[in-house]
């Protein structure tokens, strides 16, 4: 395959009447493991290659998919996609027509973040040696841990894109993400801790004692949970540490500001650019071209390049995340938002790097000037329904604070708010910063992203514990 | 352009033959491949307005390879012309000399007495001859169903339609050699709603293996479905009889016992359903079975093997309220020297064979059904859907009710905001009181609402 046989397939939809077409081609390699009771288990390589033609015709996307990447068949695939189109394009509405205009700035040439041979240069019985080391580390942290499961894996995918308007890009990148989960066991009470490690570039370029400081941290937080109590329920002040303040913006905030939901009219943000939603402390920022962070990329799978947007500037809500289509249906620009899980997936609107700005608190400050309130730390997984304006998230371990001082342990800590409420009630932000790695879900399709904050502190959250 | 899977050209039994050649060349004494096949289409329709029809084809090939000290690796390519297949042969024995030896490993899948459901009940060959104009009449079909009753109130609809034919074969060094045909569809529609300044939604769906479970009624569903959700009130925190609705019984009862009694789970030490095995877990009314050999209803997940070519079997997973089985795969089983329960499952050819349920049926006893499941209860909630799930490892269960009712003297009422809920796992089965009389069976759960005495829930007044 060369971009040649992407351009032939690109011309093909044009010459058929597409309006606009793109053809994106991935190829990749992996290589993950999974340790278990000191062995390891399930050890998977993989290898694949496949190209999407998205053809645009009178406001419908037909959009086909093949593992063939020959000439012909992505020439196939172009006919198919907009015969697709054309099936849907009479039921458009005459407000819902839109056609991708001329000036989008795309990124050029080839982005190398990791070059092709980078996985190889560290042999596959090296990493697996660094996995079954970081099971003992962990092992040899305490006597209490009964088990350590630990998730290893490697990739390295080159994508290019080409469209109608000219772009050609080509990218590569490699990614690591290792999970650490253990069992502690003490007096028949049972407890895991996990922590991640998520890095952009292949395993040569990782730090390994990053890693093993994230396994002995899943250990040290599994056996402050055996010591935890449950939660009482009812509405209390939080304060969030980074990773789950990050969680918290991606999830309180960063969804509803993706503007498919807002054009589909299932966002509880629609027509709410300009108005304040929040204290006026509180800034809040996508940016996919942080290289240190975990939501890194050059430029989006569409070929706009990654920038920083803001979603709220000072409390107000100031603009949405768009890909092509929304940018060019709601006569904005491109924000580089357009991401594709894999070659055999339309983009969509989605976040990279999110985070909330710091402030001027020290963290410890913040602790200390809270009465009665909980910390609550690390995230388990949260989701939002943009629609409602609700979300809700986990947190992996908490601390009561009474009198501005921690005290005891709190488990299984579920916290749940409302959008359009919840960052009026921010009333304090740290001046520090961490993040985050992990996989954000939606319509089915699984990009990386990383979430970022300060500490700060939020009143009034409902949180739902196990103590009634 | 149809989702044919019989025509595109992919000859499954050459792919293995010629992988079977190349292991058995390089001399591993045990294999197993995995050969995928499937074409799907779909197509969405925003807010009556059509937005993209998409059709997409996949296969591939995964191998699982071990030797007598138990290494084992698992590769996987999409590719499949002789070249790659030679290339991920020596790239998956190459990888098994990197894996731990493990003495618990004794061989992938034997075989048993096997009979492939009857045809029809896993593969609709409608689905295969669907068009994308077919797909195009089922989306307007939906929409206009959802704004039959016109209300001012209504803010979007959204519809979507996918559809998908899979062939699937196993062949192993223990001789199994199974293959079937399977087709999904399903039918979803959202509706998002607006009174005032209160905005909410809720949605819909229809799926299953044939075609003739699809109908467009669900626009209707959906839309009524929301309407009821506007008007949310705040309840008081709380201890609260509660009606476990069809919708969260999957999440908050039959799925996370299924999930409790995953074997690789269990065998890690990090369930708390481990040890459980033989006792009494809920009431002597509960039971709970899995069964991929279902030929009625929606049959979400109904199939004649599991991920490792294994037949799949009927079980009882909690029988009159004790713990009756673990869910294993070969290895699992193995490992605890029982029978395999043919539970090994796969996300395609690109994952390994891991653990999970098939069609779960919760079959309460017939004396504690009841029509009238309502009835009695003063000041009540209806839990009708969360997305949370339960920690496995301490049993434990806090979320969100994502939507929930009030019952006021034995009526649904109003629609609760913010609410959370917090609960022993065991706890909750053990107050179970009562079922209703009508099974819902939707995404491979077949369950009536289910009572419970009490649960505590925070709420926000």
């Amino acid at each position: 395959m060369t971009t040649d046989d992407m351009q032939a397939a690109v011309d093909r939809a044009t010459a058929l009447g597409a309006g606009f077409c793109d053809i994106r081609l991935d190829s990749w390699q992996g290589l993950s493991l999974e340790v278990m009771q000191s062995r390891t288990r399930n050890v998977v390589s993989s290898l694949g290659s496949g190209a999407g033609v998205r053809a645009l015709v009178g406001g419908a996307w037909g959009f086909a998919t093949t593992i063939d990447t020959s000439r012909p068949s992505l020439i196939r695939c172009s006919e198919t996609a907009v015969r697709l189109a054309r099936a849907c394009t009479r039921f458009v509405k005459e407000d819902q027509r839109f056609t991708i205009p001329e000036g989008a700035k795309f990124a050029s040439g080839r982005d190398e973040v990791t070059r092709d041979g980078e996985m190889d240069s560290i042999a596959g019985e090296d990493k697996i040696k660094f996995c079954l080391d970081l099971d003992k580390s962990a092992r040899a942290r305490s006597m209490l841990v009964k088990n350590v499961v630990i998730r290893f894996s490697e990739s390295f995918s080159e994508s290019a894109v080409v469209n109608s308007l000219g772009a050609h890009i080509e990218k590569s990148i490699g990614t690591v993400y290792a999970l650490t989960n253990v069992m502690v066991k003490e007096n028949d009470v049972l407890q895991s801790g996990s922590e991640v490690f998520s890095h952009i570039g292949c395993w040569n370029t990782a730090d390994p004692l990053a890693v093993e400081q994230t396994a002995i941290a899943a250990v040290d937080q599994g056996l402050r949970l055996l010591k935890a109590k449950p939660c009482p329920p009812g509405a209390f002040t939080i304060v969030v540490d980074n990773k789950l303040g990050g969680v918290f913006v991606h999830e309180a905030m960063g969804h509803a500001c993706e503007a498919d939901s807002i054009l589909a009219g299932q966002s509880i943000l629609e027509s709410k650019v300009g108005n304040r939603v929040g204290n006026e402390a509180v800034t809040i920022v996508d940016d996919g071209s942080r290289r240190d962070l975990f939501g890194y990329m050059p430029s989006d799978s569409e070929g706009i390049p990654s920038r920083k947007t803001i979603l709220v500037k000072d409390g107000v809500l100031a603009g949405y995340l768009h890909d092509l289509e929304t940018a060019s249906r709601m006569e904005q620009q491109p924000t580089g938002n357009g991401r594709a899980e894999g070659f055999d997936c339309m983009p969509q609107v989605r976040m990279t790097n999110t985070y909330l700005e710091p402030r001027d608190w020290k963290p410890d400050e913040i602790v200390a000037d809270t009465g009665r309130g909980i910390y609550c730390r690390n995230w388990q997984y949260g989701y939002v329904e943009p629609e409602k304006g609700n979300f809700m998230f986990k947190c992996k371990e908490a601390m009561m604070i009474e009198n501005g001082q921690q005290t005891t342990s709190l488990k299984d800590v579920a916290l749940s708010g409302q959008i359009l409420s919840v960052l009026h009630d921010i009333d304090a932000i740290g001046n520090d910063f961490g993040s985050s790695g992990g996989m954000c879900g939606k319509g089915g399709q699984r990009v990386r992203v990383s979430d970022a904050s300060p500490h700060f502190r939020i009143k009034n959250v409902l949180v739902g514990g196990m103590d009634g | 352009m149809t989702l044919s899977i019989h025509d595109d050209g992919l000859d499954d039994d050459a792919i293995k033959a010629r992988v079977r050649r190349q292991v058995e060349a390089h001399g591993p004494p045990q294999y197993e491949i995995f050969v995928e096949t499937g074409a799907s289409l779909s197509i969405d329709l925003e807010r009556g307005s059509l937005k993209n029809a998409e059709v997409g084809r996949d296969s591939g090939v995964g191998i699982r390879v071990a030797n007598k000290d138990g290494q084992s690796a698992f590769s996987y390519t999409s590719q499949t012309d002789p070249t790659s297949i030679d290339r991920v042969v020596r790239t998956v024995i190459s990888t098994m000399r990197m894996a731990t030896p493990d003495p618990d490993f004794v061989s992938f899948a034997g075989t048993a007495p096997a009979k492939n459901l009857p045809g029809g009940v896993v593969f609709d060959p409608s689905v295969e001859r669907l068009t994308i104009d077919d797909a195009v009449q089922l989306v307007k079909g939906t929409m206009e169903s959802a704004l039959r009753e016109p209300d001012p109130r209504v803010h979007s609809v959204n519809v979507s339609f996918k559809a998908s034919c899979t062939r699937v074969s196993v062949l192993n060094s223990n001789g199994i050699d199974a293959r079937e045909d399977q087709s999904d569809a399903m039918l979803t529609c959202e509706v998002t709603v607006k009174d005032g300044g209160e905005m909410s939604s809720d949605y819909d769906f229809t799926s299953g293996r044939d075609l003739g479970r699809i109908s467009v009624d669900v626009g209707g569903r959906a839309t009524r479905r929301a309407l009821k959700t506007l008007g949310k009130v705040r309840v008081k925190t709380g201890f609260y009889p509660v009606v476990i609705g069809t919708r969260a019984v999957g999440a908050v009862l039959a799925g996370a016992i299924a999930s409790g009694v995953n074997a690789e789970v269990v065998q890690q030490g990090m369930s708390f359903l481990g040890g459980m095995i033989g006792k009494q877990i809920a009431p002597d009314h509960f039971s709970l079975i899995d069964d991929p050999r279902l030929e009625s209803g929606t049959r979400a997940l109904s199939c004649s093997f599991d991920g490792e070519g294994f037949p799949t079997r009927r079980k009882s997973i909690v029988n009159g309220g004790t713990l009756e089985t673990l869910l294993h795969n070969s290895y699992t089983a193995n490992k605890a020297g029982v029978e395999s329960t043919g539970n090994a499952a796969r996300s395609g050819y690109t994952s390994p064979p891991r653990i999970s349920q098939f069609n779960l049926v919760v079959q309460p006893r017939r004396d504690h059904v009841d029509h009238g499941l309502l009835e009695g209860i003063r000041h009540g909630i209806y839990f009708d859907q969360t997305y949370d799930s339960p920690n496995l490892t301490t049993g434990d269960f806090s979320g969100m009710i994502a939507s929930g009712f009030l019952i006021e003297d034995g009526v649904i009422t109003s629609p609760i905001s913010q609410a959370n809920f917090g609960v022993k796992l065991l706890d909750l089965f053990n107050s179970i009181e009562m079922y209703g009389d009508e099974l819902d069976d939707r995404a491979g759960i077949v369950t009536p609402p289910i009572r419970l005495k009490g649960l505590h829930v925070s709420g926000s007044l």
